[in-house]
């Protein structure tokens, strides 16, 4: 079969480019994440989630099983377009809050945030009020003078190093 | 009087960090309480790992009456300790024993079975550990207690002793320390 109307270069041309335009968004089969934005975003979150496994550090470093399980899950999420908050909530319902390297402020937290807050407090009020005794101890014993006797016991002390 | 004051508190702050440290001695870390008891367990469909054998479903453990639910591999060290256990558990007819063969190779779970003994009246094979995570699942083998409306009473993480069994387990398949779901 051939063409009755044979394009000229440039429709084909502008042909080619409509094309190729398009076949972007039908390789990148989420077109509100690009690969790089969706890196960086999971990412982020994967440095604030525990590792089960390996207890103290991130997913992010860890490369155990689970780790690399739940990096893989992560990134499905962000595809589905779930929101980072979301993700977090995703993964403290099957696993707690221990899974969030750091922990939100609840009642259950508060002391923990909280204490550092009063300790400091306390130890400020207190320590104000040791420097201001000691530097009013000092201004009185400074005003006293030594005695005569004391004097003649320390020109005498001094006297046996000349 | 004042003076006598002030050693004490030293005194007073070391033994309270003694009382927080002793405690910490005794916590288990590695034991992470189950964010899902008093929860609705996940919906799933597994398939079997052999044709002989049920998957296993949520259906499954919405039964009407309390079930147990173990995760377990072939390749898993653990689970061959407690497996005996849940032998000898199998043979009470009133106990159901489920399980979900975790991130194994159904051929290995079906030889596993075969040479120590297969407890569960139905297995589901999470070959890549999805279900396993709804579940909260980090490591196996870890057991669940679902009472018969599918609300996760207990979990038991590592090695089922009997000594759990007895104290944790054994009371909430009768239906005590029930814990509701909302």
């Amino acid at each position: 079969m051939q063409l009755k109307i044979k394009p000229s270069k440039l429709q084909s041309f502008i042909l080619v480019i409509v094309l190729i335009f398009f076949s972007g968004n039908i390789i990148n089969a989420n077109p509100g994440l690009s690969e790089e934005a969706l890196e960086t975003r999971s990412q982020k979150i994967y440095k604030g989630i525990r590792c089960l496994v390996c207890q103290n550090q991130s997913i992010e470093d860890s490369s155990a099983g689970l780790a690399k399980q739940l990096k893989v899950i992560i990134k499905e999420l962000l595809n589905q377009g779930y929101t980072d908050q979301e993700i977090r909530d995703y993964l403290v319902e099957r696993y707690g809050n221990w899974i969030l390297l750091k922990p939100p402020f609840n009642l259950s937290t508060s002391a923990l945030w909280v204490l550092p807050f009063i300790i400091l407090f306390f130890a400020l009020i207190f320590g104000t009020i040791y420097i201001y005794n000691k530097s009013k101890n000092q201004k009185e014993t400074s005003n006293n003078q030594l005695k005569k006797e004391e004097e003649k016991e320390l020109s005498k002390i001094l006297g046996d190093f000349r | 009087m004042k003076k006598n004051l002030l050693f004490i508190i030293p005194i007073l702050i070391f033994t309270l960090v003694s009382i927080f440290l002793a405690i910490g001695l005794f916590l288990k870390p590695k034991e992470i309480p189950s964010a899902l008891i008093g929860k609705r367990i996940p919906t799933f469909e597994l398939p079997k790992i052999s044709k002989e054998l049920n998957g296993l479903s949520e259906k499954d453990l919405i039964s009407g009456k309390p079930v147990l639910v173990n995760i377990f591999a072939s390749w898993c060290g653990p689970c061959r300790i407690e497996h005996p256990l849940f032998m000898e558990l199998a043979k009470n007819q009133e106990i159901t024993i489920l399980a979900i063969n975790h991130k194994d190779n159904p051929n290995n779970a079906i030889r596993w079975l075969n040479m120590y003994g297969n407890p569960y009246k139905k297995i589901g094979s999470d070959l890549n550990g999805r279900v396993s995570i709804d579940f909260g699942v980090y490591g196996v083998p870890e057991t669940f207690v679902i009472d018969g409306n599918g609300c996760i009473q207990y979990k038991h993480i590592s090695v089922l002793t009997k000594e759990i069994l007895n104290k944790e387990i054994l009371p909430r398949l009768n239906g005590k320390k029930h814990v509701k779901c909302n």
